[in-house]
């Protein structure tokens, strides 16, 4: 038996893979006109319409709170979390997910490199958006740095909800089905939390509701403490569950 | 005129000869309670070809993607290139190509675009060429340089089966898995594809093809398996697989004709009766001997034998016996 000896031991790094195939995808979608305008202007048109309606309730920091939250789960359910599931669903129907499996590069390499632009495309977006709203006079954070947490860790979730959404989408086509109950659970969830009903703390233990926890403390309407800890492992929970039941049962090829 | 490795390049194989570059024992794959591969032994040597064959759902593709590292083994121990191929995936895939039978592409690249996606992916080429110059030549022996702008959902199904393997051979690969390389080609990329996949294997590459084409097999395997029903029923090479085989003469004669007396010549006909006459089939072990004897036969008996055949043992014949659940 010949021994474990490769004949050439230079290849390239999984930063470099994850890089090559997140340009490949990020190429892909420029091409895409229909998937350009859903996950870019489509996200952007909707801030805009939110700022306008709005607009009176923005001198109030809780104001600038809830426009920034609404935003900010529009702008990722639709642009990362819609995207990435109709991405993963169409690429493994295409069987070029089967493809990328079938090389040298790693599974946690082939998912990062097709949901990396996602997010970044929408990081972008975001930057854009929060840009806007500082000119137009929207109430800036107190605390930005956990307004940025709070940010970076709905993206992520909504790339692994994406995942794990893909698993039971079929087709791109399906995509528009399969996401809308967890898009309905986190928006939901985001406005259980202002009710006084008294389930406050099982309304913070949703993803919804950790992320209006996050911002109503960036925006200094809730003080900085245990809760907001307590918030930021609640989304990082989130973040991780999908992910672990995503990376097991996981499906390259389509049935 | 088409370019193979072989023409181009001096081998820089680590492979050494008369070594094991899979083997599979006691392999058993399953799906949920479906058991696809029931306990098979396999053994490939470094430099071989080697053909597994059988018929739809004999648990062919299950075999290759479990050898390949796409699933491990649900029992039994599988070694390729001395390490497991689903644990040690990345030791072994740089030094192995796959064809599969089915995997797609981003239809929205090109051609181009695509080649060079997967040399980013992979090591580097292990004579040391650029992306361009491996995208060149590969686009060039299967005929694909016209096509380098193309995007490839305007490619053909042939083109594209092309492409799926300029991918698993860019790399000129210790060990090829080729899942049914040829289905739905042309007589011409057929011919490409086998002068290219005959040059690395003369260059020391192994080589596993699975086919439906029988003569494919017979042509380029040094050593052959037929599966069936999740078991390999034969292997060998071609010579010691038909030795197994008999050989067949086969007639029909009018059915009031009496073809019992042939059983006194020592031979073991069948007979199927028709509405009109009788089919005789005369598997042999020595085909010129009794084909005399049946023709002394029908000549004393002043018989006329219609649609008279004789015919080597072939795999094909082979192949349909194992097909039909008869052991070999």
């Amino acid at each position: 038996m010949t021994a474990l000896t490769p004949a050439s031991t230079r290849g390239p790094s999984a930063a470099q893979r994850v890089l090559a195939i997140a340009l490949m995808e990020l190429r892909i979608i420029v091409r895409n006109k229909t998937v350009l305008t859903g996950a870019v202007i489509m996200p952007v048109g909707m801030a805009v319409y939110l700022y306008f309606i709005g607009a009176d309730q923005l001198a109030e920091p809780s104001g600038a709170a809830v426009l920034g939250g609404l935003t900010l789960m529009l702008v990722a359910l639709l642009g990362v979390y819609l995207t990435a599931t109709t991405t993963l669903a169409t690429r493994r129907q295409e069987l070029f997910l089967k493809r990328l499996r079938s090389g040298e590069s790693s599974d946690t390499v082939i998912w990062l490199g097709m949901l990396t632009p996602i997010v970044v495309l929408v990081a972008a977006q975001l930057a854009v958006i929060t840009a806007g709203f500082g000119i137009a006079g929207v109430e800036a954070p107190a605390q930005p740095l956990v307004v940025l947490g709070a940010v970076l860790g709905f993206l992520a979730l909504c790339a692994t909800a994406g995942m794990l959404t893909s698993i039971y989408t079929p087709s791109a086509a399906a995509a528009q089905i399969t996401t809308l109950p967890f898009i309905a659970a986190v928006v939901g969830s985001f406005f259980w939390t202002a009710f006084d009903d008294g389930f406050e703390f099982a309304s913070r233990l949703t993803p919804g509701g950790a992320l209006q926890n996050l911002l109503m403390t960036g925006w200094g309407v809730e003080p900085l403490g245990a809760s907001t800890a307590g918030a930021a492992v609640v989304l990082l929970a989130w973040t991780v569950l999908p992910y672990q039941v995503a990376a097991r049962r996981f499906r390259w090829e389509k049935r | 005129m088409t370019t193979t490795p072989s023409s181009q390049s001096t081998s820089t194989r680590a492979v050494e000869p008369d070594t094991i570059a899979v083997a599979a024992s006691g392999l058993r794959c399953s799906y949920g309670s479906y058991e696809a591969v029931h306990g098979i032994d396999l053994s490939i040597r470094n430099g071989e070809f080697f053909a597994l064959l059988g018929t739809n759902g004999a648990g062919k593709t299950t075999t290759m993607e479990t050898l390949e590292g796409h699933r491990p083994a649900s029992s039994g121990t599988v070694s390729v290139l001395g390490g497991d191929p689903y644990r040690d995936k990345a030791s072994i895939r740089p030094r192995i190509g796959i064809m599969l039978q089915e995997a797609g592409f981003a239809d929205d690249l090109t051609v181009e675009e695509t080649c060079r996606l997967w040399l980013r992916l992979s090591s580097a080429d292990p004579r040391g060429r650029d992306a361009a110059e491996v995208i060149t030549h590969g686009l060039d022996v299967l005929d694909l340089a016209g096509k380098a702008s193309t995007r490839v959902k305007m490619l053909s199904g042939g083109q594209r089966r092309r492409l799926d393997l300029l991918l698993a051979t860019a790399a000129e690969p210790d060990l090829l898995f080729l899942d049914e390389p040829t289905t739905g080609l042309d007589p011409e990329s057929r011919e490409r594809t086998w002068d290219l996949v005959s040059a690395l294997n003369d260059d020391g590459t192994t080589v596993v093809l699975t086919t439906h084409y029988l003569e494919e097999a017979e042509m380029y395997a040094d050593r052959l398996a037929i599966m069936h029903d999740g078991a390999i029923a034969v292997e060998g090479t071609l010579a010691d697989v038909l030795a197994r085989e008999p050989a067949v003469i086969a007639f029909e004669v009018d059915a009031a004709v009496d073809v019992l007396p042939l059983s006194a010549l020592g031979l073991e006909p069948d007979f199927t009766p028709t509405p009109s006459t009788t089919r005789v089939t005369l598997p042999t072990g020595d085909l010129q001997g009794d084909l005399w004897k049946v023709l002394s036969w029908a000549d004393s008996h002043r018989l006329h034998l219609d649609r008279l055949s004789a015919s080597e043992a072939s795999l094909a014949a082979v192949f349909r016996r194992v097909s039909l659940g008869a052991s070999a």
